[in-house]
């Protein structure tokens, strides 16, 4: 089922400013989108009010292209799984999962040995099976997390809202319920949204990432998309690790303040800017300058190396030469990669057209293919 | 040595403020042997009183038990103008002395009243007999039910109910399947909180009984009119009687709270 948001805006009651602002949105029938961004982005918000839970004062949510707007939250059929798993802690295991099924009204409400079977076949899906009698205080918090998933997935939603899941989980369980989330959503053809702050997260789980600040939509993508082409440099410091480099364009010509960066070109008019770059798109050109760089750590083919520019050091990550040399000296570094930001100017930048000795480079390709 | 004298100055307190009295009333329920006391139970104006304060406690109980959690759901639910006008007012028998809340009731249902005559004339009058004793007590007793489930409420179970809409539940599902349920010790506590203050209550019954023996004399009634005409033995043994009941209620409150706390703490 496809979920359509139009224009969605939603105020703080108490004092009118928007908590989301004008969001819209396209998620596609069996896709997985993840919600991200800083907290207080409205993220959970925009999921509460896909579900129903909380109203919106303008715009429309569709699912399959019928607006749902004035429906009740219970008709929309939505499975909606909350952070704190939100169990009913007074009822077993069995009895939580069958919750949505023996609440149904008389005529649609299944046989009780047929919830029962329904039951144990979800208990068994989520490698349960044997808990139905326990009480929710009885399970650990990966169990709880597992069991709230079943309730859920109980009355056969085709849309999976998901807000925060693993906030409460340790590290390791959390990678393992990824892992069988995503599985779990392909093999039941699911639409799902997820609500998270880690954008590594979101990068594994999702096929869209929808980044989110001040309750508007910044970009919304592939998680390749959001790290290769960020819209702005909010997006770019979100989607990974991130050095920013200060200096001056004169005549779209960009020179860092630190010495031994090799200048860029950029179309972006005279004046102070600041260069974003990460730091495993940083080349380091042996020869070229005056810097030294000594390597503090290899990780396989690639060395994390400090680079001493004047008083500033700079770690870069980057491919080591065959002989993996210990030092490199009179090195220069090549910001190509980078972006550059100005108040409201970004742009990519570019090597100006001058030849030069064979660069180091992790990805290689970009600057060999400009070079030959 | 310092915490030793302050234990012993508690301990002091509490034992002429608290423990002496009913001692001492027990005491002098039996002062004459247990045969004596019990005979005086036997009295017919002894065993009305006996039952009215059992049947408007009753009564009491119930209207405080839905109406009390209605409030506290929809306080607990819901932020609309003059919530917190609504919650002062439910708190208001508490700071109000029980006998305005007696005088309350004489003024719109007494002779003078607004309805009074009306109902009078209808042969149901109110005043001066049980369901006014009845409303005196419910007016007493109200803030107890919501002044203990409210905070429950408010604390958990929001997200548990939103789960439960989320699954399909309608209004009285949730409420009936989620919500009570998972407030249940606290509802329990309440109501144990209410029947005890109920079988207790003297002064806004005292407004609107009347004092007829045998007809409109409910326990603390009794105790009072047996006392002035000194019957000290049949007075102090309907004390201790009354004392008893008291006693269990909230005996039977504090063990709820305690297996409440137990599963607060391992959930």
């Amino acid at each position: 089922m496809s979920v359509q948001l139009e224009q969605i805006t939603h105020r703080n009651p108490r004092n009118g400013r928007p908590i989301v602002d004008n969001v819209s949105l396209a998620v596609a029938s069996g896709s997985f989108t993840a919600l991200v961004g800083p907290s207080g982005a409205g993220k959970t918000s925009l999921l509460r009010i896909i579900a129903g839970l909380d109203p919106h004062q303008a715009g429309h949510v569709s699912i399959d292209g019928t607006r749902v707007d004035t429906l009740d939250a219970r008709a929309r059929n939505i499975g909606f799984v909350f952070q704190h798993y939100a169990l009913f802690a007074h009822m077993s295991v069995a009895a939580n999962i069958g919750f949505g099924l023996s609440v149904r009204p008389r005529g649609q409400r299944p046989r009780r040995d047929v919830i029962a079977r329904r039951v144990e076949d979800l208990l068994d899906l989520m490698q349960l099976s044997g808990l139905g009698g326990r009480h929710p205080h009885e399970l650990s918090g990966g169990q709880r997390q597992r069991v709230a998933l079943a309730r859920t997935l109980a009355t056969g939603p085709r849309v999976l809202l998901l807000d925060e899941p693993f906030g409460a989980l340790d590290p390791l369980v959390r990678r393992q319920i990824r892992g069988w989330l995503r599985s779990l959503h392909e093999r039941l053809g699911l639409t799902t949204i997820l609500v998270t702050h880690d954008r590594q997260e979101a990068a594994e789980l999702a096929d869209t990432v929808v980044l989110m600040r001040h309750g508007r939509i910044v970009q919304a993508g592939t998680p390749q998309a959001l790290e290769d082409t960020p819209a702005d440099p909010f997006t770019m410091a979100f989607t990974g690790d991130l050095v920013r480099l200060g200096g001056r364009v004169e005549n779209h010509v960009f020179t860092p303040d630190l010495p031994d960066i090799l200048p860029v070109t950029a179309p972006i008019a005279a004046g102070p800017a600041e260069l974003l770059v990460r730091p495993v798109d940083i080349a380091l050109r042996p020869g070229q300058g005056q810097a030294t760089a000594v390597l503090r750590q290899a990780r396989g083919p690639l060395g994390l190396y400090d680079v001493r520019l004047g008083t500033d050091t700079l770690q870069v990550e980057t491919l080591m030469p065959p002989d993996r040399p210990r030092i490199l000296p009179h090195c220069a570094l090549d910001v190509t990669a980078g972006r550059l930001a100005r108040d409201n100017a970004w742009a990519s930048v570019e090597t100006p057209p001058f030849p030069g000795p064979p660069s180091i480079h992790p990805t290689g390709e970009r600057i060999h293919a400009q070079h030959s | 040595m310092s915490r030793l004298l302050f234990a012993l100055v508690v301990y002091l307190l509490v034992a002429v403020m608290v423990v002496l009295p009913p001692v001492l009333v027990f005491a002098a329920a039996l002062s004459h042997g247990l045969r004596v006391a019990m005979a005086t139970l036997a009295d017919p104006d002894a065993l009305s009183a006996i039952r009215l304060t059992m049947i408007v406690t009753g009564i009491s109980v119930a209207i405080n038990t839905v109406f009390g959690t209605m409030a506290a759901w929809t306080l607990a639910h819901f932020r609309f103008p003059g919530r917190n006008l609504l919650v002062v007012l439910i708190e208001l028998p508490l700071s109000v002395s029980p006998v305005v809340g007696g005088l309350v009731w004489l003024l719109v249902f007494g002779t003078q009243g607004w309805w009074g005559a009306a109902l009078e004339r209808w042969g149901h009058p109110v005043l001066f007999a049980p369901p006014g004793i009845v409303l005196a007590t419910v007016f007493v007793t109200f803030p107890y039910v919501t002044r203990t489930l409210m905070p429950m409420l408010a604390h958990n179970g929001r997200e548990a109910e939103e789960a439960a809409v989320m699954l399909g539940a309608n209004l009285w599902q949730v409420l009936w399947h989620v919500t009570l349920p998972g407030a249940r010790l606290a509802l329990l506590s309440g109501v144990l909180l209410t029947t005890a203050r109920a079988m207790g209550e003297f002064g806004a019954v005292s407004v609107v009984s009347g004092h007829i023996p045998g007809l409109t004399e409910t326990m603390p009634l009794h105790i009072e009119t047996l006392y002035n005409g000194y019957q000290t033995v049949a007075a102090f043994t309907m004390a201790a009687l009354l004392a008893l009941m008291a006693m269990g209620v909230v005996m039977a409150r504090n063990l709820t709270e305690r297996r409440h706390g137990r599963t607060e703490n391992t959930a």
